[in-house]
């Protein structure tokens, strides 16, 4: 019988092996390092053109010691090793445009890594900052923006970068057969851009708004010599699972996408920009590798355990304080803090839909939070681990700091309830209204993964006679019913922006249209009015008092029961690497700042496997790095 | 007239015999007998395991929340804005000790008090308070495993009974008319087995809320099939036996002739099949649970209970108890199995000489 | 075998049209970037700086309808699907303008060149689309969609092809933008394997299980291994899988396995000797290849016991006994061979299962198989794989009722194929 089992087993193996791993390799064209371009004119863009810069009325930013301290990478770091990471998901493409391709996993690691945009922006101050153009011009009316690329800049072929390339960029983000209208809408705020000389391209905006700037200076380009043979539909047959030549520091080589299983970032010493002080002590990795599991938390976290994966985030505060203490963290071998920074914590709780009853009476959504113990929930379920939201801005500068917290507070609830007209019990607890006899009973939608949270609520408000059943959906059906306006509460996550978008969310006119964001049904004319007036106000200040004032207003109306706010990053990683002192950068602020800031330190590592080897400790790391609230605590 | 009488004399004393022999099967009887008797008494849980008392005496007068419902605190002068939380008043009328008392169930805490509730924690081990200890949400362990119970025995007896009826019907129909019935039925059948059930769940559970009645109902579209194979294979059999065509012959009519001839002596492989129908009926609610499609929470189910346990599984009791609870449940099932083909089984195995 | 195909199809078909959330939903969500789903603490991940809050305009919403082939009524759907009726692709929409005839437009590239067509207004709004600069008809076909304001006519020009389930094609992943036959090849051949060795597995266990229970009927034995392998049956695999990978996998306890995976990362797999390969093959399946088929465990060395304790019964036996046969010569010859007949007429049933597989197995070991893909597909809404799995399901019936027959023939001695 065990004879049977080898030839058998060996039989399924031989048919196995092989075949469906192949990757068909194209070759990777050799880097071509084309002479410096001496032919084009100081006025042209050419070599020279800083000295006329100002004179022409352009701007840069220059590196500075003193403000820029470490803020671009720390002087200390080395280059090499690898970063190993894994990831929930394999992205359902490599490209950065087109269909499918707004993942965050595809804009923190292959857009980041290996695509550049015409500026970047300064990770403390978000200032713009040079990267493929050197220079900027802005125009009086604010409508015309002119860029200078750097005549160094090349792709990863050693073709020079031109003006063309960002038309060629443009062309294709507005091809519809892309599949991806929201590019179509972001850069259809923009005429075609024309290409003035070899290396200055302008771009007019079709209208006024401060954003207009910082989306076409950002926008990640493409070479024109390879997307002047391909239309949309070519360009995402060809491009989803390789990848298209970029000008960023790293190079994903086509046999180093293993679909479905991985896909490695190696580090190019020719990067044109290698030596700018903005990139210098950036990208360190000579490898970088994500690798996909898909959907199994659990398992990710054993591999980290065993060291096939060198840093994880911990999303679960049961895991942070249950499941963080064993040998290797209490050796030290394993380093864990939680890291603060401004990275916007978003906005989630319950989700109420204000168009139909119960929730249209303010008096209810009322009654609702004041019942609603996130701090009890806090205290006795998440460990204590997390601060309240009480703003649609939670923890940046925009936050409202007038909001109503609505603690805990059953009188009033009560209160409130009995003058909507709640105030006779039936039979089964639940409150009745005096008029329509009606039960107050309603339906939350929510995912299975999120029942652990919304159980406790569910109890807290049965005690007070607030009936609210809860059902199961999976995701695209739930996003269908609440994109449908079908649902009374449902439990959501808005991510944080940098600067505030309030636009798709709170208009008044999308709150009878379904399919977008305002789904509560907010209405407010002052809000609508001050929408209007932040799209064209370029005073920084004057954009957050306005944010700030529709914060207020919409905390008024209160169509979100706030939930909880964390505004750190739980971070578990392998003591081998090497770190600028703020770690996480100041808006990004989680583990994806590993990636470009951070190194593998030879002695650290020494130190590490020696330990480990004789079962030696290492000296602990306290459990919180506040670098940021301490850094705007000084810069008030 | 008369030899129907003696048909079903036989008929009746051929059970009772199947029955005794059932007896004799130590095994399959006593796992029975427990089973049957624990059922049972799970429908007495709310008055066995619940947070709701059975009876307050407060200032002479007494009060049976149990029937009632709905008792707010303050009239037993709780100072609570809700239902009056029986376990301190306990407390406090010990305290107090003015003749007024408060008789619980023996094991005070329902299935659904979670940390909500004053004193309840969230992972506490098995102690006396709490005999399996608590959940993720501070909720009491045992108190959902019973609870769970009941309503997996239920939902599977449920299940079972209708994929019988259907079974039945549309199996038996397709064994006794055959030919192009038969083969119509069978293309049907085919059809509806490649459909993907988790988006008809997906699609029903979109506009409905699952409720119990409504998973059955999904449940049996995926299930009758294999019933309906079963007795449609019986029936087919049965009808080339010679009474069939004695029945027909003295101008019965088809109707009787399937169900009052062929059914009684197709029952061995139905009653046989009967248990493994059950067992697969819990594991289907189990599946179901486990994927998000099963019982609206907070519901106590043994799926919901294993994926929380997997989940935490550094506490033990989390991921024993569901587990420990099944696997007793389906032995005492498959013994009851063995023990009622064996009885039904009219030959003796013959233990080898 | 052919009604039921079509049968099966045209039911899926209409199922998915009405289950919620569909692709295009789907694109106008990613638009949205709302949806992050209630975590813990806070919001999602990302805090990317554009883009949100959009909704999708109309025009788009064609252009995806189109790209899908929403725009067509249901049945053609399916008959595209099937292959019948063409498919239209690679849309481009044009204006023709006001009072002319001929309008030159751009329809992508071919041998590195910018192709161009025109295409001509006859009467009655049709349109007639011919290569540039040479006379002959085109690939391309256009249609007029609408008049606009200014009196223009509004054209939609495309390919057709004739591509569906009859020409072998299954058609495209909506996930993967791949075909989806090279979608699902790599996971059926992992699916088969892992199926085939845990099938073979169980058999292996089961059948001498079920005889030795059989044997001692009733004996302390049988009631021992009845209540481990009962044991088996009530933990659910992917849960014990998940343990077992806690406890074996080397993260926390003990390291004697991998932690998932089908074999070792790619890179590492190429460098290895054939020998290396295999046991690096079998050092990985061997955890799931148990949590696969610890449930199979009961039912199958249950069946086996009692079919062989039911012939035991027969009067064959009886008559084998009164002849005089030695005890192991009548159970091993005459029973055994009657009593494999119903797990043999199983074997076609299990195929099926065996490459459907096990969904939660795949998940918890981090397995990309086949079960995997459907079920993703399934939530995904990616309606080609779906559909493609269905059609292997079907078939896979097919193959397996043969290999019952086949299987029925040569341990049933009664039957004979001519």
């Amino acid at each position: 019988m065990k004879n049977t089992l080898l030839i058998f087993i060996t039989l399924m193996f031989i048919s196995c092996g092989g075949g469906d791993n192949k990757s068909v390799s194209k070759k990777t064209p050799q880097p071509i390092r084309t002479n410096k371009d001496l032919t084009t004119s100081a006025e042209d863009g050419g070599y020279g053109f800083e000295d006329l810069a100002s004179g022409l009325g352009y701007q840069t930013y220059k590196w500075d010691k003193k403000i820029d301290k470490t803020y671009f990478g720390d002087p200390k770091a080395k280059k090499g090793g690898t970063l190993n990471y894994i990831h929930s998901l394999f992205p359902r493409t490599m490209r950065v445009i087109g269909q499918n391709s707004s993942q965050v996993l595809n804009s923190r690691t292959i857009e980041a890594l290996c695509y550049e945009g015409l500026l970047g922006q300064h990770p403390t101050t978000l200032d713009f900052i040079p990267r493929l153009a050197s220079h900027w011009l802005i125009s009086e009316d604010k409508m015309l923006f002119k860029f200078r690329i750097n005549p160094d800049a090349r792709w990863w072929d050693g073709n020079p970068v031109t003006a063309e390339d960002v038309i060629a960029t443009w062309d294709l983000r507005m091809d519809e057969t892309i599949l991806s209208p929201s590019e179509q809408i972001a850069y259809g705020k923009f005429e075609r851009p024309i290409a003035e000389s070899q290396y200055i391209v302008s771009v007019k905006a079709k209208s006024v708004n401060w954003r207009n700037f910082l989306y076409f200076s950002t926008m990640a380009l493409h070479p024109n010599h390879i997307l002047k043979d391909l239309d949309g539909t070519a360009f995402l047959e060809e491009y989803t699972f390789s990848v298209i030549p970029g000008t960023g520091p790293y190079i994903i080589n086509e046999n180093n996408i293993k679909n479905q299983e991985s896909y490695t970032f190696d580090r190019r010493d020719d990067y044109w920009d290698k030596d700018s002080p903005f990139n210098r002590y950036k990208f360190n990795f000579d490898r970088v590798k994500v690798s996909a599991i898909k959907d199994n938390d659990a398992l990710q976290y054993e591999k980290f355990k065993k060291r096939e994966q060198d840093i994880f985030n911990v999303n679960r505060s049961r895991r942070w304080i249950e499941e963080t203490d064993f040998e290797a963290t209490q050796k030290g071998w394993m380093k864990k803090q939680r890291v603060f920074s401004e990275k916007p914590a978003g906005t989630s709780g319950y989700y109420f839909n204000m168009r139909e009853w119960p929730f249209d009476d303010k008096r209810v959504r009322y009654a609702f939070c004041y019942l609603y113990d996130r701090e009890k929930m806090n205290r006795e379920m998440y460990y204590n681990e997390y601060g309240m939201m009480n703003s649609l801005y939670s923890g940046t500068v925009y936050e409202n700091q007038n909001n109503n917290p609505f603690k805990y507070n059953p009188e009033k609830a009560i209160e409130l309830l009995n003058e909507a007209g709640y105030t006779q019990r039936n039979k089964n607890g639940w409150l009745v209204h005096e008029k329509t006899g009606k039960v107050l009973s309603f339906e939350i939608v929510i995912q299975k993964t999120s029942e652990y949270m919304v159980t406790p609520v569910q109890q807290m408000l049965k005690e007070y006679g607030l009936d609210m059943q809860i059902k199961f959906m999976d995701y695209n059906t739930m996003i269908k019913n609440v994109n449908a306006r079908k649902f009374n509460v449902c439990s959501l996550a808005y991510s944080g922006l940098i600067y505030p978008n309030p636009e798709g969310s709170l208009r008044s006119e999308l709150a009878d249209q379904n399919d977008n964001n305002n789904v509560w049904g907010f209405k407010s004319d002052r809000v609508d009015e001050l929408l209007d007036e932040y799209d064209i106000c370029f005073d920084q200040k004057r954009r957050i008092e306005i944010i700030q004032e529709i914060d207020g207003l919409f905390s008024d109306a209160h169509p979100i029961a706030f939930s909880i706010a964390r505004n750190y990053s739980r971070m578990m990683w392998w003591d081998k690497f090497g770190y600028p002192e703020w770690m996480l950068s100041r808006y990004v602020g989680e583990f994806w700042d590993a990636f470009y800031y951070w190194w593998i330190d030879d002695a650290k590592e020494k130190t590490l496997e020696l330990a480990m080897e004789q079962e030696n400790k290492l000296p602990l790391l306290p459990i919180d790095m506040k670098y940021w609230p301490k850094y705007l605590l000084e810069n008030k | 007239m008369v030899e129907k009488n003696i048909v079903e004399e036989k008929h009746l004393s051929l059970l009772q015999k199947r029955w005794l022999k059932f007896k004799t099967l130590k095994r399959g009887y006593y796992a029975l007998v427990t089973l049957t008797f624990l059922y049972c008494i799970s429908f007495l849980l709310p008055i066995l395991i619940n947070n709701r008392a059975l009876i307050v005496s407060y200032e002479d007068e007494l009060y049976f929340p149990i029937l009632k419902g709905y008792v707010p605190g303050q009239i037993f002068g709780q100072n609570v804005p809700g239902e009056a939380k029986y376990r301190e008043l306990r407390k406090s009328f010990k305290q107090i000790n003015k003749g007024n008392w408060v008789f619980m169930p023996p094991y005070p805490y329902s299935p659904f008090e979670d940390i909500t509730t004053e004193g309840n924690k969230m992972y506490e081990p098995p102690s006396r308070k709490h005999w399996l200890g608590t959940d993720n949400t501070g909720r009491d362990v045992f108190a959902r495993l019973c609870y769970a119970f009941n309503i997996s025995i239920s939902f599977a007896l449920i299940l079972t009974i209708i994929n019988y009826l259907f079974g039945i019907f549309i199996g038996g129909s397709m064994g006794y008319f055959g030919g192009k019935f038969d083969l119509f039925f069978q293309r049907l059948i085919e059809v509806w087995a490649s459909l993907p059930m988790l988006f008809v769940i997906i699609i029903i559970s979109s506009i409905i809320k699952p409720a119990f009645f409504l998973l059955i109902g999904i449940y049996t579209l995926v299930n009758w099939i294999g019933m309906t194979y079963l007795i449609r294979a019986e029936f087919y059999r049965e009808k080339a036996k010679d009474y069939v065509a004695a029945a027909l012959s003295m101008g019965q009519t088809d109707l009787k002739v399937m169900f009052k001839h062929i059914l009684p002596n197709s029952l061995v492989p139905i009653i046989t099949y009967f248990p493994f129908s059950i067992v697969a009926g819990i594991s289907a609610l189990v599946g179901l649970d486990y994927l998000g499609f099963g019982l609206a929470p907070p519901t106590p189910s043994w799926g919901q209970m294993l994926d929380v346990g997997l989940q935490n599984m550094s506490k033990w009791w989390m991921v024993f108890s569901p587990i420990a609870a099944q696997f007793l449940t389906l032995l005492s099932i498959v013994f009851i199995g063995e023990g009622v083909r064996e009885a039904f089984d009219p030959k003796e195995y013959s233990r080898l000489r | 075998m052919i009604p039921t195909f079509l049968g099966s199809t045209v039911l899926v078909f209409i199922i998915l049209q009405m289950a919620p959330g569909g692709p295009i939903e789907q694109i106008m969500l990613q638009m949205q970037m709302g949806g992050g789903v209630g975590t813990e603490g806070g919001g999602g991940a990302s805090s990317s700086m554009t883009n949100e809050g959009m909704s999708l305009p109309p025009e788009a919403l064609k252009e995806l309808e189109r790209f899908y082939g929403f725009d067509k009524p249901i049945y053609q759907r399916y008959f595209v699907w099937l292959g019948v009726m063409p498919r239209e692709i690679k849309h481009r929409d044009f204006t023709f303008p006001v009072n002319e005839t001929i309008y030159e437009t751009r329809v992508g590239k071919k041998d590195g060149k910018i192709w161009k067509v025109d295409i001509a207004l006859l009467k009655d709004h049709e349109l007639i689309v011919t290569e540039k600069d040479q006379n002959s008809r085109s690939l391309w076909h256009a249609k007029v969609d609408g008049v606009n304001e200014d009196g223009g006519l509004d054209g939609v020009i495309f390919q057709k092809e004739y591509s569906g389930i009859l020409t072998g094609n299954l058609g495209k992943s909506y996930t993967y933008l791949r075909p989806v036959t090279e979608v699902m090849k790599p996971k059926f051949k992992i699916s088969l394997f892992f199926g085939l060795t845990g099938i073979f597995l169980s058999y292996l266990v089961c059948i001498p299980l079920g005889i030795r229970k059989a044997l001692n009927h009733g004996s302390a034995f049988d009631f021992g291994s009845s209540v481990a392998i009962f044991m088996a049956y009530s933990i659910p695999g992917w849960a014990l899988g998940g343990i077992l990978l806690v406890l074996f996998g080397g993260g926390s306890f003990w390291d004697f396995f991998p932690l998932g995976g089908f074999r070792s990362p790619v890179e590492i797999w190429e460098g290895m000797t054939l020998w290396g390969k295999f046991i690096d093959q079998i050092h990985h399946m061997i955890l799931p290849v148990i949590a696969w088929s610890i449930g199979s465990f009961a039912t199958m060395t249950i069946l086996m016991k009692n079919s062989l304790l039911e012939n035991l019964s027969q009067d064959y036996i009886r008559t084998a006994f009164a002849k005089g046969l030695k005890e192991k010569r009548v159970v091993w010859l005459h029973a055994m061979r009657n009593s494999v007949i119903p797990i043999a007429s199983g074997i076609g049933h299990i195929l099926g299962v065996v490459i459907a597989g096990s969904y939660f197995i795949e998940r918890v070991f981090n397995i990309d198989g086949f079960g995997r893909l459907a079920y993703e597909a399934i939530l995904s809404r990616d309606y080609p794989i779906t559909l493609g799995f269905l059609v292997v399901v079907v078939l896979l019936r097919l193959i397996g009722n043969i290999i019952s027959d086949l299987a029925l023939a040569m341990v049933d001695p009664r039957i004979r194929f001519k």
